[in-house]
């Protein structure tokens, strides 16, 4: 059973950034990358994600054919690359002006909400 | 054993685990991602990567069942979580009341535990086996999108279902034409039935006649809720006055016994009788629950 007195923040926030995960990931694949780098990409801007999240995502996101993906052997192990198609392209900008309408109706109902 | 074989270890363990088709390419670009992971750790501690590092690192990755489960697309649910509580209700509930109606056979009737184990014991679990199998049937309706639409309805629970009710009185008159005849019945029948449903004249001349009062009652109760279309304040408590009547009449029949010549066939009716009992006793505290001050004695609002 839940314990009532844990602190639900840390939950919530998990819930806040798994919300947001997809369109976090597809803003950063407009440029190719690997799994790896673009964790990294995602980390040096503060949206850290876990390798095992990741991974599958990217390979869900595949499936319903918004990332195309290559394997590439360059100077290490073979890489599989990925970057959006055009159809991800069509779908991060319909998330993008989901997101900005999403920010500006919570910027409204936090307006004034704040102690 | 190196930290790679350690990683390609690992690597196998995820790949058994997941659909053929995809297995070997999930497989390589898991080995390159633990194998990048376990070099930026060596990197930043400033060491050579060793087992104790990469096991660390696997650990905190999640066993290899973990990792292959985040591969494979969500599953069908199989019992909604707001029916968990009281699937494991019943299921438990069920097989419990199974052991206790036949563990007496071992406890007073000499019966050994292993032989009934493996008959009444594993057997009572049937019941869980078959709720599985209805929940699963349910959940196959539910993935085809076969559930009718909502609609509202009238939440009135005096109001009568009158195709409901006719059905079940017919069924009703008809248990009970059978049952009343079944002593001029039984005689007729074939082979060693005559013997197994043979009944005890003391009890048709002594302890049988008030059944005939409260069916004639309950038959008369029914008929007019049918015919009125609902049930009044005073079918209601006459109908549960019925009902403590039956449990009273049953209990009487259990506890004197003797209702059939074979002695077979009496404990076995003895028994149905008290599960009879058992959901004529749940239904009344159902309905007297039913009954309570609740929310459809406020007035409406509007």
């Amino acid at each position: 059973m839940a314990d009532p007195f844990e602190n639900p923040l840390p939950k919530l926030e998990l819930e806040l950034r798994r919300g947001v995960l997809v369109i976090a990931v597809l803003s950063r694949l407009r440029e190719v990358q690997y799994g790896y780098s673009l964790r990294q990409a995602l980390a040096r801007r503060g949206m850290p994600i876990e390798e095992g999240t990741l991974y599958p995502l990217l390979r869900r996101l595949e499936k319903q054919g918004v990332l195309a993906s290559e394997w590439r052997i360059e100077d290490g192990p073979p890489r599989r690359y990925y970057r959006l198609n055009d159809a991800g392209e069509a779908l991060l900008a319909e998330l993008t002006a989901s997101w900005r309408a999403l920010v500006g109706t919570m910027a409204g109902l936090l307006e004034g909400s704040t102690p | 054993m190196n930290p790679n074989d350690v990683i390609q270890t690992y690597v196998a363990e995820v790949m058994r685990r997941l659909p053929g088709r995809e297995r070997r390419e999930i497989g390589v670009e898991l080995h390159g991602l633990l194998g990048e992971m376990l070099a930026d750790r060596a990197e930043s501690a400033g060491t050579p990567a060793d087992d104790a590092m990469v096991l660390a690192m696997l650990r905190e990755f999640g066993t290899p069942a973990q990792v292959a489960e985040r591969y494979h697309p969500a599953g069908m649910l199989i019992i909604p979580a707001m029916q968990t509580r009281s699937f494991a209700l019943f299921a438990f509930g069920g097989v419990a009341l199974q052991w206790a109606l036949t563990l007496p056979r071992v406890f007073g009737g000499g019966q050994p535990l292993v032989a009934w184990w493996f008959s009444a014991g594993l057997g009572a679990l049937w019941w869980p086996g078959l709720m599985v199998m209805s929940a699963l049937v349910a959940a196959l309706v539910r993935a085809r999108g076969w559930q009718p639409a909502w609609r509202p309805r009238l939440v009135d629970p005096d109001r009568v279902n009158r195709p409901v009710m006719l059905f079940g009185l017919v069924w009703f008159a008809l248990g009970v034409a059978l049952m009343v005849s079944l002593p001029w019945i039984a005689p007729m029948l074939p082979g060693p039935l005559p013997q197994v449903f043979a009944f005890d004249d003391g009890f048709l001349s002594r302890r049988a006649w008030p059944v005939l009062l409260l069916w004639s009652g309950t038959f008369a109760l029914q008929l007019a809720a049918y015919a009125q279309g609902r049930w009044s304040t005073l079918t209601r408590r006459l109908s549960m006055l019925s009902s403590l009547a039956w449990a009273a009449l049953l209990l009487w029949w259990i506890a004197v016994g003797g209702m059939f010549q074979a002695r077979a066939t009496d404990d076995g009716a003895r028994g149905a009788l008290g599960l009879v009992v058992l959901i004529i006793v749940i239904e009344l505290a159902y309905r007297l629950y039913r009954a309570r001050p609740s929310m459809r004695r406020l007035p409406a609002t509007g």
